[in-house]
């Protein structure tokens, strides 16, 4: 068998690398004042732009026109709801729309729901609102405080007569002992 | 200075208000893309086809998870690919696939429908999406009349005068205390009633025409006796124009269009006006 001896290896693993750009090393340079640009190699399986799988998505909006648009989502078929052709705020001149809050019964709308009464701002507000009705009349005002304290007095009342007979429920229960300690 | 101003003569033509008119150039912009010419749509197809034979594979990981519903329907619904196999003389090339992918032609994946049963509440949201078609009825019974005609181009308000025929609308300045735009638009108003919302492009005039006589005469003619109509552009946004006088007769016409029904002149005049798409 007749086999070739390669004598200089490192010279012939630079002409094998793939380059994207500039000269092959050795090349002179003198002629040019220009920097040299780095060499960079392309690696194996970067040689293709990056072009993410995309559907063309068929979009109906809500008036019934439809439009065909990319989408990486895999749905080939969408149906809105809500956009440009029933918001108010693309169509100043109709008065029969409504805007829909897609999260209406979502986590916030429930937070909120539950929590709205420690909205400090919200309850500076009403309790600025409150003071000038009190400016403007303090009878009424006296004839409400007469109402809450007597709230206050019931449901004092009401809470005494829950509270009655309670036993406070004990939870975690007691810590098992080893095995072998109870069995002496 | 004030010599030099008493020396400026004081002689100033009036212009009589009979010979100024307003004019709307109401355009209907295109509702759909326009049509493609042979070529574009093999160009856009050629660029389509090579995006999708260069996109990466579908990473169904990412959006399926193992083990769900969902992923076995996805899968179900796949094709695949045809697999290499020994011994076996491929037609059209042998198979390269990786990672269930043909890697020498275009992924192609097929989205699985959800199948509901007849007559249930979801048959009404699930039913597929279907464009809706480009011809509408206004264009098979070429109603001229009709908003809905021609959708991928411009079209443009003309009215019948019984003296001059078809042109723009054109309206009298009865006073000098409006402007030419509100001129028009009031115009616009009084002869397709309140039901119609335009905007105007700018309160300053897109064109002059000038007449003599009730004909169009060139553009640098600087007799005496001229009469100018003021051409105020404007897109029609919403509503439609509903002719309160029954016999008024008006199109809804494109460029083309256009050319056969005002006089060559007119045409003339106004072709640079009109838009090609």
């Amino acid at each position: 068998m007749f086999r070739p001896t390669i004598k200089s290896i490192p010279n012939l693993s630079i002409l094998g690398r793939r380059l994207a750009s500039g000269r092959a090393p050795g090349q002179a340079t003198s002629d040019s004042t220009l920097k040299r640009r780095p060499l960079k190699k392309i690696k194996l399986g970067k040689a293709r732009p990056a072009i993410y799988y995309q559907f063309n998505c068929k979009t109906e909006l809500s008036d019934g026109s439809v439009i065909i648009r990319r989408s990486q989502y895999p749905k080939d078929e969408l149906r809105l709801i809500q956009d440009q052709r029933n918001h108010p705020l693309w169509n100043p001149n109709r008065v029969d729309l409504e805007v829909i809050d897609p999260n209406a019964g979502g986590r916030i709308a429930r937070f909120k729901q539950k929590f709205s009464q420690f909205d400090i701002e919200e309850n500076i507000k009403q309790d600025l609102q409150q003071e000038g009705q009190e400016e403007s009349n303090e009878e009424a005002l006296k004839s409400e405080k007469e109402e809450e304290d007597l709230d206050n007095l019931m449901m004092d009342e009401y809470l005494e007569l829950l509270g009655q007979n309670v036993q406070e429920v004990q939870k975690g229960g007691k810590v098992q002992t080893k095995a072998s300690r109870r069995r002496k | 200075m004030v010599q030099s101003r008493s020396i400026t003569p004081k002689v100033k033509e009036t212009i009589p208000l009979e010979s100024l008119r307003s004019t709307l150039l109401l355009a209907r912009n295109p509702i759909v893309t326009p049509d493609l010419t042979p070529f574009e749509k093999v160009y856009y197809n050629y660029q389509e086809e090579l995006e999708r034979r260069l996109m990466w594979t579908f990473p169904q990981y990412y959006y399926f998870r193992k083990g769900t519903l969902s992923e076995r329907r996805f899968v179900a619904a796949q094709k695949g690919p045809v697999t290499k196999q020994p011994g076996v003389f491929y037609e059209k090339g042998k198979p390269d696939v990786v990672h269930n992918r043909e890697r020498r032609l275009k992924q192609e994946i097929v989205i699985p429908r959800q199948e509901t049963e007849e007559g249930s509440s979801l048959d009404e949201i699930n039913r597929p999406v279907i464009p809706n078609s480009r011809i509408t009825k206004a264009d098979e019974i070429n109603d001229i009349t009709s908003l809905e005609r021609k959708l991928p181009r411009t079209l443009y308000l003309l009215i019948k005068d019984s003296k001059l025929g078809w042109r723009l609308p054109s309206f009298s300045i009865e006073n000098t205390s409006k402007g030419l735009n509100e001129v028009a638009e009031e115009g616009l108003r009084k002869l397709g009633g309140e039901a119609i919302n335009t905007w105007n492009v700018s309160n300053t005039v897109t064109a002059v025409l000038k007449f003599q006589n009730d004909k169009l005469v060139k553009s640098d003619d600087s007799s005496s006796d001229l009469t100018r109509e003021y051409i105020i552009k404007s897109h029609i946004l919403s509503g439609s124009f509903k002719p309160e006088d029954s016999n008024l007769e008006f199109a809804w016409l494109s460029k083309e269009e256009l050319k056969d029904y005002v006089s060559e002149d007119y045409f003339n005049a106004t072709e640079f006006l009109l838009s090609d798409i």
